[in-house]
């Protein structure tokens, strides 16, 4: 007999994938339960209101939303989604003044580069090209279906010029990459390196050279969420509920129940248990398999993935993010040189030339801070973010830049405001607006307050685990849970340690939802992406 | 871009816990219901937010949590929708004194304990302890649902007035007296005393005031357990906000945040739907209500902003022109600590350690309430501060949700003027806001030594803080001022007749002041469900006040003693 706390479906985490994967199923006609240790659903789509200032702590620039089915599937759009798509989304400023502008349009970008390379804006314009379609014809498909095994996969994309092609540039490292398009403008090629490495990957790792294309083309259509990052979450959550799941924050699970070989139901910190059908973790591997199930349990159960968890690979850097609350919008020196500056979503700073940029990675990489970052006014482009309309002029403006987990020298508890007057002053640089400026609210994010906020975001990983070759793709988590399905009957995963991966793709979710409703029967209710359809007709995706 | 429906029976100008409490009451009984809210989240008065270091919660506003005495919290199931009251005494209440580390105590649930606590001060002040609550205990609840959960009426508040000025134990022109007065007349001990002064000021009760003693007396600590209890929502008190908006979903409720109203349209005289903000997820866009249209807004706002005094009688007009929300309100200082404030140690009886709410900062007795008089007159907040109310909360004792293991977080509300005395009024407290924090800091370890060493953050909120939130809190005000011609049988203005008002099919759902108990939500439902004529809904539409508390301490093996006798 059911008893009440008997679902179909046990969702640990409503992060972005556990909501998706939640709403997906709760639509579908499932009896699904989503509990989030934290008071907000949402993971890393953080937005917290000072006094009216609203910063955005994590994943602030989303580079699929224009694409991604669930805002289709779920109505996202009538549910009060908003998000845009800025005209300019990045640039970036150098130290004399100008400032190079890549636009959504491929052709305003090339005019902004001819004012470095006239040489590099006719490759720009061949390069982008053909990235686009390697995009939008094999990566996009490829993120809203299953993982392929890495020699079918191959012998999948040899068949199509444009995946074959993507195959080559997977073997590079992004900076190769970079040499081989052969631009001769150092800032070009540095703002692609950022664009790439900022949240990706790393610029000399081998194996993941999709990568560089995929973000460089997808970050030039990147969305922001009016109202703020969580606004997609706290939408997700309201249309999870009003499908009929249940959703318990404040409520963090000990322990997977394992009985008779079989993920059968939760364990609450407080006692609380609940029994379900299937068991969803959208947490990372080490708390699944390791924590929440145990090393005991899993050596009966599922003893291959107790080393290789054990060996799961964290980040090697974090993120610095520094939010201030102001009486006026930063204004830009290299405006002057180009007033569409100002209007840019990201400016990136402090490096322009490859060897810096690599010189900056090294130096954060060994534990030291460095100045390279960005900066964005969200409040210019979305002017809820800021108390605007009550006290004109104020702004929210964030800086982001790379660093380590441990400083080298110290801890974040110590070094972080200091840390955090440098990037003001390094910012100042750029803007001297800032010196008159009044500052309302400031507050300093360290990499430290990452794990603390997120725990399954380990050192300040934040997507659940480093993007190295032996942790992507089919690989991720590891062989056999990249599909979703775990070797323990009933246990499936759908976080960001999941194919393909974090940066709030939604796919994570959406695919774990698709193998779910299949084993469990669920009435999988929605169809395929026009994309999915026309990429399989190829070959592409399974 | 999508849209949401065109059209909706009901729709809710401003998604605080009244407007979304009022939303769910119309959607369970039937009507399609919509939401705009300009915040990203709901409940921004009742609201739990990562301020300092993650996984703090600073609760920035509600923090008295009155939910369950209310209907509302059986009849809109928040415990099915994941709101869980942790209980966080016995001890309430205390007020501590440097002088000799004494502390007036008051127990949560049982007026015994209470009583003995305060024999220990002072026996003759015990006793009118014992008799006003024996009068007030058994006709609380009555006054509760008439002040509270009806409309008011001139019979009703009458009645209240007759009962009270017919207790023996009060002198006869009460409902004249200032809460000073009261306290004075009333009571012998400097420490019971100052401790009623602070209470006033949490109250709102301003202890100068004419007829301020009553309100003092209606939720002083005669009353105060079985009213204000020591339980704290699990997660801090967002989580309400969370359970309503859980409801009103799961009924088929729509919510939409970062959708600023500018507009309500009257056509006919009658509210006839909302226009959205430029800004707003949907920019422009004009949605229609068939029945009725819920302001969760203050006055201002709402009748000037959103709708134009032309469309009111030129009395109603004149109101809210003159309409104000200068006062003395509250600035919030909060703490992160990496260990418990330790009062035992520094003197204080080991009750209070655990306690969950205290005043401070008023022991010269009403020698500190003139001097805060005449800085409030001056437009400057108190030197040192008159804290009306801090509290522990049981956050990191009892609920590992609002502070991580270790860690502790601490509350405290200091009385100042929102409208400053110097260049730049309201504006100006972004220059003195951190120097006031340290005065409260400063003032708050004169009691408690450790908290230097305990303190690991700080959050202050100023006046100006709150009106940058919250385009309808005036001023940083909650509601507005507490002048008689908009308070009482005025609220919010004269003539009005909330939760109705003078524009057809436009109700108010916030308009008695803030509440956790949602009266005014509960209000505004019962009056739009009674004219469009679905408030027959007796399966559950039928909750006594107090009725989930009760049931709350029944679950608990809790028997609560109320009077002393």
């Amino acid at each position: 007999m059911q008893s009440d706390n008997h679902y179909d479906v046990i969702i640990i985490g409503a992060g972005p994938n556990g909501l998706t994967a939640g709403a997906y199923l709760a639509k579908g006609g499932a009896k699904v339960l989503i509990l989030e240790r934290n008071h907000e659903t949402g993971g890393g789509l953080v937005t917290e209101d000072f006094s009216g200032f609203r910063f955005n702590l994590h994943a602030t620039y989303m580079m699929m939303m224009d694409v991604m089915p669930a805002y289709k599937d779920l109505q996202l759009g009538a549910n009060g989604v908003g998000y845009m798509q800025p005209d300019v989304p990045v640039s970036l400023l150098t130290r004399d003044g100008r400032a190079l502008c890549l636009y959504r349009d491929i052709e305003r970008s090339a005019q902004s580069i001819e004012r470095f390379s006239a040489k590099d804006a006719v490759r720009y314009r061949q390069v982008m090209g053909e990235w686009k379609a390697m995009v939008d014809e094999v990566l996009i498909p490829a993120t809203y279906t299953l993982p392929v095994a890495p020699l079918d996969q191959v012998e999948m994309f040899s068949q199509v010029p444009i995946a074959a092609r993507l195959l080559e540039l997977s073997e590079l490292t992004p900076i190769e990459i970079i040499e081989e398009c052969g631009f001769e403008s150092e800032v070009l090629k540095t703002l692609l390196l950022e664009l790439g490495c900022m949240w990706g990957i790393e610029p000399e790792v081998t194996g993941l050279g999709f990568f560089l294309p995929l973000i460089a083309n997808r970050m030039i259509h990147m969305a922001l969420v009016k109202g703020g990052s969580h606004m997609l979450s706290s939408a997700m959550n309201r249309v999870a509920v009003g499908h009929g799941a249940e959703i318990l924050d404040t409520s963090e699970v000990a322990r997977i129940i394992i009985s008779n070989d079989r993920a059968t139901g939760v364990e609450l910190t407080d006692g609380r248990t609940y029994s379900a059908r299937a068991i969803v973790s959208s947490a990372d591997p080490v708390s699944t398999f390791l924590n929440l199930i145990g090393e005991d349990v899993c050596r009966q159960v599922y003893p291959d993935v107790i080393e290789s968890t054990k060996e799961w690979e964290w980040d090697h850097f974090s993120f610095f993010g520094l939010h201030m609350g102001l009486s006026e919008s930063p204004r830009y020196t290299a405006a002057e040189f180009d007033p569409d500056v100002d209007r840019a979503m990201l400016r990136f700073m402090g490096t322009e030339t490859v060897a810096e940029f690599l010189a900056h990675v090294e130096k954060v990489k060994a534990g030291g801070t460095s100045l390279v970052g960005h900066s964005s006014t969200l409040s210019d482009l979305d002017p809820l973010q800021a108390p605007g309309d009550i006290f004109p002029g104020m702004a929210s403006a964030r800086w982001e830049s790379h660093a380590p987990y441990k400083p080298a020298d110290g801890d974040w508890e110590q070094q972080a405001d200091t840390f955090a007057d440098k990037i003001w002053a390094k910012w100042k640089e750029y803007a001297p607006n800032l010196t008159q400026a009044k500052i309302h609210q400031r507050y300093v994010y360290p990499p430290t307050y990452i794990e603390q906020k997120l725990v399954n975001m380990v050192n300040g990983s934040i997507k659940h685990g480093a993007y190295v070759s032996t942790q992507m793709g089919f690989l991720r988590p590891n062989v056999d849970c990249s599909g979703y399905k775990t070797p323990i009957d009933g246990l499936y995963m759908c976080g960001a340690s999941t194919y393909p991966g974090g940066m709030i793709l939604l796919a994570n979710g959406y695919n774990a939802a698709g193998v779910i409703a299949e084993d469990l029967d669920i009435d999988r209710w929605w169809s395929e992406p026009d994309y999915v359809t026309e990429a399989r007709a190829k070959g592409l995706v399974p | 871009m999508a849209m949401p429906a065109k059209e909706y029976d009901v729709i809710v100008v401003g998604g605080g816990i009244n407007g979304i409490a009022a939303a769910t009451y119309l959607q369970k009984s039937g009507l399609s219901v919509a939401v705009f809210e300009r915040r990203a989240e709901c409940g921004t008065q009742c609201c739990s937010e990562e301020l300092m270091h993650p996984e703090v919660k600073v609760n920035l506003c509600a923090n008295m949590i009155y939910s369950l005495n209310s209907p509302v919290y059986d009849e809109l199931e928040l415990e099915r929708f994941g709101l869980e009251m942790i209980p966080s005494g016995p001890w309430a209440y205390f007020y501590p004194t440097r002088k000799d580390k004494s502390a007036v105590l008051m127990h949560g649930y049982d007026a015994r304990e209470t009583y003995k606590a305060w024999q220990s001060l002072n026996t003759h002040d015990a006793e009118v302890f014992r008799k006003l609550t024996s009068y007030f205990a058994p006709r609380y609840a009555g006054w509760m649902e008439n002040a509270l959960f009806k409309p008011l009426t001139m019979e009703a508040a009458m009645g209240t007035a007759k009962d009270v000025m017919s207790c023996p134990d009060l002198p006869s022109d009460i409902l004249k007296m200032s809460s000073s007065q009261m306290i004075e007349e009333l009571f012998e001990d400097d420490r019971i005393k100052a401790n009623l002064y602070a209470w006033s000021y949490l109250v709102d009760a301003e202890p100068l005031g004419p007829g301020s003693a009553v309100t003092a007396l209606m939720m002083s600590p005669f009353v105060q357990h079985m009213w204000y209890q020591s339980a704290v929502p699990r997660g801090g008190p967002h989580s309400i906000t969370h359970a309503l908006c859980r409801s009103f979903v799961h009924y088929g409720g729509s919510i939409f945040t970062n959708c600023p109203v500018t507009k309500i349209i009257v056509e006919d005289g009658e509210a006839k739907g909302v226009v959205l903000s430029e800004n707003a997820v949907y920019p422009e866009a004009e949605i229609r209500a068939t029945h009725a249209v819920c302001s969760d807004l203050t006055p201002v706002p709402t009748f000037d902003h959103l709708i134009g005094l032309d469309y009111l009688a030129p009395e109603h007009a004149d109101a809210i022109r003159a309409y104000r929300y200068d006062a003395v309100i509250l600035f919030t200082t909060y703490f992160a600590l990496n260990e418990p404030l330790d009062w035992s140690g520094a003197g204080y009886p080991n009750e209070i350690d655990r306690a969950h709410a205290f005043n401070f900062g008023v022991d010269d007795g009403i020698a500190d309430i003139h001097r805060a008089h005449k800085s409030y007159e001056a437009g400057l907040p108190p030197d040192p501060p008159i804290v009306c109310g801090a509290s522990v909360q049981g956050y990191g004792f009892v609920d590992p949700h609002q502070a991580p293991r270790g860690q502790y977080s601490l509350m405290t509300w200091a009385n100042v003027p929102n409208d400053l005395g110097m260049p730049g009024g309201i504006l100006a407290w972004d220059d003195i806001r951190e120097d006031y924090g340290d005065k409260v800091e400063d003032l708050l370890a004169t009691y408690v030594p450790n908290l230097k060493k305990a303190k690991v953050g700080r959050y202050t909120e100023s006046p100006l803080g709150y009106a940058r939130r919250n385009p309808s809190q005036i001023m940083g005000h909650w509601m507005s001022s507490k002048i008689p011609s908009q308070t009482g049988l005025n609220a919010p203005f004269p003539g009005c007749g909330a939760p109705r008002s003078p524009i057809g099919k436009l109700y108010l759902a916030h308009y008695g002041g803030p509440n956790t108990a949602m009266d005014g939500g509960y209000k505004a439902a019962d009056a739009i469900a009674q004219d469009v004529g679905v408030r027959e809904q007796q399966d559950w539409w039928n909750v006594k006040v107090q009725e989930p508390l009760l049931k709350w301490f029944k679950r608990r093996g809790i028997e609560p003693h109320w009077t002393v006798d």
